[in-house]
């Protein structure tokens, strides 16, 4: 016991005797390493955080187009659709053999840079994220007349809105959008609860809705004079004629790729049908290249700090030549004295790591309000993976292999050579 | 170890040392015995290869011919490893500076030197103890760091560490070339009567002959060596008293 207890001590007292740079090296190593571990941590929960936002979903149909295109901008709301599809059609693909129910969304419209989603009331019913769960309202309802709306927990709560309160949509997805729909303003009638996931970022109106502001609209701009009044807007004004995509529920799930093609070959009309986990993974692969570079980048990073640390422990060796041979003098092996090195990496190492985990902990805590704000989404702390923790492994492996050549030094000085 | 004090402290014969096989030697020392228990003065001009045979004895240096024993062991018959053991454990050096580990605690850096024959114990401890008390380190320095000790006291602890062991031998090299003239004079007698109550042999080092006083014998290296000193040694030797 007590002979084990010197060496550590010796090692301990060694490094705290040249703290300066034994303090920037930990910082070096600790810096990179939270890096190493961020990244990957980043990279996980994106992935899993992109893999919670659909599910019970079994097919995604749109007007003919890249299959991630029509992932990103029907479910992700991001980018937008090249066509729409036409409402016979969608009702074609709502009657079809084995279709148990479906959601027609129509987009185009935001309001203070968040979109609005035009759709029936089965969205609330069938639209599932995470491990099947349903939607549910804070407050409110599911919309009921023509320019009622529904809030998504992260829009209401950015821009405080409450039920009851009158807010008007803008044409188009810009955030500085000119051509509003003010002559028809809409009511909160429900606030959903918080998904952490694209739901919470959107406004629901009905379809009915999202015809009644194009009233009078034609491609895209507003027809002076033509504009018409709330109250005379007439029933058959409100039949959309075109959706952007719709969601679809399958009776049998067998009977997926088989939907998914006479869909593809649909006659009247060019579409895509696409299962979301396939895109996904679609999506991901497309993704790969700037996951393997950011992953280069901190493994990059990583080698520079710990070359850093050979260096630093390189350097020291010249002044503590004494040293040395005092404890070569005393009776110390060869191997102590390389040994006595690799202890020193190994320490250094050990506290720069958990340095690094404390301060991902603090990290993630401080960031995750900016980052609730900005992209909807939360990091949690579960970054202490059996793989992370294999990746500190080989931190420690490759921060032992570096010193190696300190520790060679050290003990061929010992040699008296 | 029983016959150790039956067998000389230390025996050289036809000894020859070069750093490099085909360079010119620094020692060649046809034959050189002392018997345990001996303490001498051994002095020696700089460059004149004492540091160099202080190594060789102390086995960190092996020699190139000739046999070299301690105690009645041939250092060369042992093994790398066995030689840092034996030299742990028989023989006790003091240097003429940097004696200690600057950030071990005083007691930390004699310890040290029980830790590596592995002889670290209570009873250990309470002999570092006895021997501080012996070399005036009071008890308020065992847990200072070696650095913030003055150079007189790093050398007292140095002499304390050398001993602990109970060596065969002490080889002490130029050990007060830092200390003035009173601290020196402190320091030979403290040394000389700590040796003396081990029961040690002492080679002492050095080329201030006004130290010489202190011990029975004298020796020149010069006068064991063959290989005989440069000229540098000639101009130096009167400034040396």
């Amino acid at each position: 016991m007590i002979k084990h207890a010197m060496f550590w001590r010796v090692a301990l007292q060694s490094l705290l005797h040249r703290r300066t740079s034994v303090v920037l090296t930990v910082l070096s190593i600790c810096v990179s390493v939270m890096v190493l571990l961020g990244v990957e941590h980043i990279r996980y929960e994106a992935k899993s955080s992109f893999s919670k936002t659909v599910s019970g979903v079994d097919l995604i149909v749109g007007a003919r187009g890249g299959e991630v295109n029509l992932l990103l901008y029907s479910v992700f709301r991001i980018g937008n659709a090249t066509n729409n599809m036409s409402w016979s059609s969608y009702q074609t693909v709502s009657k079809f053999k084995n279709v148990a129910w479906t959601i027609p969304i129509s987009l185009g419209d935001s309001h203070q840079g968040y979109r609005v989603v035009g759709t029936t009331k089965d969205y609330f019913e069938y639209f599932k994220y995470g491990q099947d769960k349903g939607l549910n309202f804070k407050s409110g309802k599911i919309f009921d007349d023509v320019f009622d709306v529904v809030l998504g927990a992260e829009v209401a709560q950015t821009l405080a809105y409450k039920l009851g309160d009158h807010l008007v949509l803008a044409h188009g997805i810009s955030k500085k959008s000119f051509s509003m729909h003010d002559d028809m303003p809409f009511r909160v009638v429900g606030i959903l609860e918080k998904t952490g996931t694209p739901v919470d970022q959107a406004l629901y109106i009905s379809l009915a809705g999202i015809e009644a502001i194009h009233v009078g609209w034609q491609n895209g701009v507003k027809i002076p004079g033509k504009s018409v009044a709330q109250p005379s807007l007439v029933e058959e004004d409100l039949v959309p004629k075109s959706i952007t995509a719709v969601m679809i529920g399958l009776r049998s799930k067998m009977a997926t790729f088989q939907v998914q093609r006479a869909f593809n070959e649909f006659k009247a009309e060019p579409l895509t049908a696409i299962l979301p986990g396939v895109a996904l993974s679609q999506l991901w692969q497309t993704m790969g290249i700037l996951e393997n570079t950011l992953r280069l980048v901190s493994l990059m990073v990583l080698i520079a700090a710990l070359l850093g640390l050979s260096a630093m422990l390189l350097a020291s060796m010249r002044e503590r030549e004494k040293e040395l041979r005092v404890l070569r003098t005393i009776g110390a092996k060869p191997l102590f004295i390389f040994g006595l090195i690799q202890m020193e990496a190994l320490l250094i190492t050990l506290f720069a790591i958990a340095l690094a985990i404390l301060g991902l902990f603090g990290l993630i805590s401080w960031g995750n309000d900016l980052l609730a704000e900005t992209f909807g989404m939360v990091l949690g702390y579960d970054f202490l993976t059996v793989d992370n923790f294999s990746l500190l492994g080989l931190v420690v492996l490759g921060a032992l292999l570096v010193s190696f050549l300190p520790g060679l030094s050290a003990y061929r000085k010992s040699l008296g050579k | 170890m029983t016959n150790s004090s039956v067998q000389p402290a230390l025996r050289l014969q036809n000894i020859k040392y070069a750093y490099q096989k085909d360079q010119t030697l620094i020692l060649d020392i046809p034959f050189w015995e002392l018997s345990a228990g001996s303490r001498i003065f051994l002095r020696g001009a700089s460059g004149s290869g004492k540091s160099t045979l202080l190594n060789l004895l102390s086995g960190l240096l092996l020699v190139n011919d000739g046999e070299l024993s301690i105690a009645g062991t041939q250092l060369s018959e042992l093994s790398a490893s066995q030689r840092d053991r034996f030299r742990a454990k028989h023989i006790g050096v003091v240097f003429q500076q940097f004696n200690l580990i600057p950030y071990l605690s005083v007691i930390d850096n004699v310890l040290l030197a029980a830790h590596f024959v592995k002889s670290l114990s209570v009873d250990i401890e309470k002999k570092a103890h006895e021997l501080f008390a012996q070399l005036n380190i009071p008890e308020s320095l065992y847990r200072q760091k070696a650095m913030h000790l003055s150079i007189g006291q790093q050398q007292r602890v140095a002499i304390v560490r050398a001993l602990l062991n109970s060596p065969d031998i002490l080889l002490v090299d130029e050990p007060t070339s830092a200390l003035d003239a009173e601290n020196r004079d402190a320091f030979m007698r403290l040394l000389l009567s700590v040796v003396k109550a081990q029961g040690a042999s002492l080679v002492f080092v050095s080329h201030d002959l006004s130290l010489a006083g202190y011990f029975e014998t004298t020796l020149e290296l010069d006068s064991i060596n063959r290989v005989q000193t440069n000229r540098l040694e000639f101009s130096t030797a009167g400034v040396a008293k």
